[in-house]
């Protein structure tokens, strides 16, 4: 019984709301007046120039973006693959003695010091050519 | 579709007035502008007609012709035209961009509700207390026009969906399957969206009982 009641009800309500529905979306002589506005179609003609424009301008800032979208990622990738390279050929590298080279230091021509290969690339300090000196001294000493 | 809202300006001077439609469309694809302006003359009373039904300001209006008749143009080489040159056919389409327009700008500014009890004058809650009251409608012109006032604060307060749905439903005489095929949507989010937009209705009016 009170469930019908409500169902009446909301019936009722649906009624009033269709025809206020109908009774907003009647706007004829409205629609009428702005559809015969004299410059409309003028207005149309400006606006889709102005959108013309600015989907070209939009296209061209979209293929700047599209290279760089794929420009900075491949820069990056690049940059990455050389440092890597870069790191595993130190690592793979065989290591250089900071010692002198023997064969160079006790070479048969034995040219003298100033002769002498040295295997590693650090510049000598004046305590290990010092050191070479005295060293080749006692050599010849004995 | 209420086919009898579909007006051409069928007085249009244009000297291409007589061109078939898909002519026209062919023609305009093309970048020919009077074409182009002869479709704009068949078709904008209908377009109007249909950014009435949401929008009442003629300015409004304007807008949502000048917005529709845009993306016709842009989307001229999207419509598939037809061999048997069924002007009605041509006429859904932009009634289709039409609706959607009209459906992108309620959403765009989405009226906030207000306090709707305050805003409505003493003849619309006469108009309301009666209506309640009595099965009877009056005709009458002054209480047309509290109707439509009233319908207007009304609907303000919907969301864009539910006006939209409720205004195919009940003005346009639109099937659920003839809503659902023109937003794009399933018929089964149509009839959720209407039961809905039949209850917001309702609740709306109920407030004011």
């Amino acid at each position: 019984m009170i469930t019908e009641k409500f169902r009446a009800a909301d019936e009722h309500l649906d009624k009033i709301g269709r025809e206020l529905v109908q009774a907003s979306s009647t706007n004829e002589a409205e629609a009428h007046v702005a559809a015969s506005s004299p410059w409309l179609f003028s207005r149309v003609r400006a606006r889709i120039t102005a959108e013309s424009v600015r989907r070209e301008t939009s296209d061209r800032w979209s293929i700047f973006k599209t290279v760089m979208r794929h420009a900075i990622p491949a820069t990056a990738g690049a940059a990455v693959l050389a440092l890597g390279l870069f790191i595993f050929t130190n690592s793979t590298s065989p290591q250089t003695s900071p010692q002198f080279s023997d064969q160079a230091l006790f070479e048969t021509s034995d040219a003298g010091v100033q002769h002498i290969v040295f295997a590693e690339r650090r510049p000598l300090s004046p305590d290990e050519v010092l050191d070479t000196i005295i060293n080749e001294d006692r050599e010849v000493a004995r | 579709m209420a086919n009898s809202v579909i007006a051409t300006d069928e007085l249009s001077l244009s000297p291409v007035n007589r061109t078939r439609t898909k002519d026209l469309v062919d023609q305009a694809r093309q970048g020919d502008e009077p074409a182009f302006e002869e479709l704009f003359n068949r078709h904008r009373r209908r377009v109007a007609v249909i950014a009435g039904r949401f929008f009442h300001q003629r300015e409004q209006i304007e807008e949502i012709i000048q917005e529709t008749f845009t993306k016709v143009y842009f989307a001229l080489d999207s419509y598939t035209n037809s061999e048997t040159d069924d002007d009605s056919l041509f006429a859904g389409w932009i009634a289709r961009i039409a609706f959607n327009t009209c459906y992108d700008e309620l959403r765009r500014i989405k009226r906030r509700a207000e306090s709707l009890a305050s805003d409505l004058s003493e003849e619309e809650t006469g108009w309301l207390e009666k209506r309640l009251r009595t099965d009877a409608r009056s005709d009458d012109a002054e209480s047309a026009s509290v109707r439509r006032d009233l319908a207007r604060k009304l609907l303000a307060r919907l969301g864009p969906e539910d006006r939209l749905v409720l205004v195919l439903l009940n003005a346009e005489d639109m099937s659920v399957n003839e809503i659902a095929r023109l937003m794009n949507w399933s018929a089964s989010k149509v009839k959720v969206r209407a039961h809905r937009a039949r209850a917001a209705l309702r609740r709306h009016l109920r407030k004011l009982v």
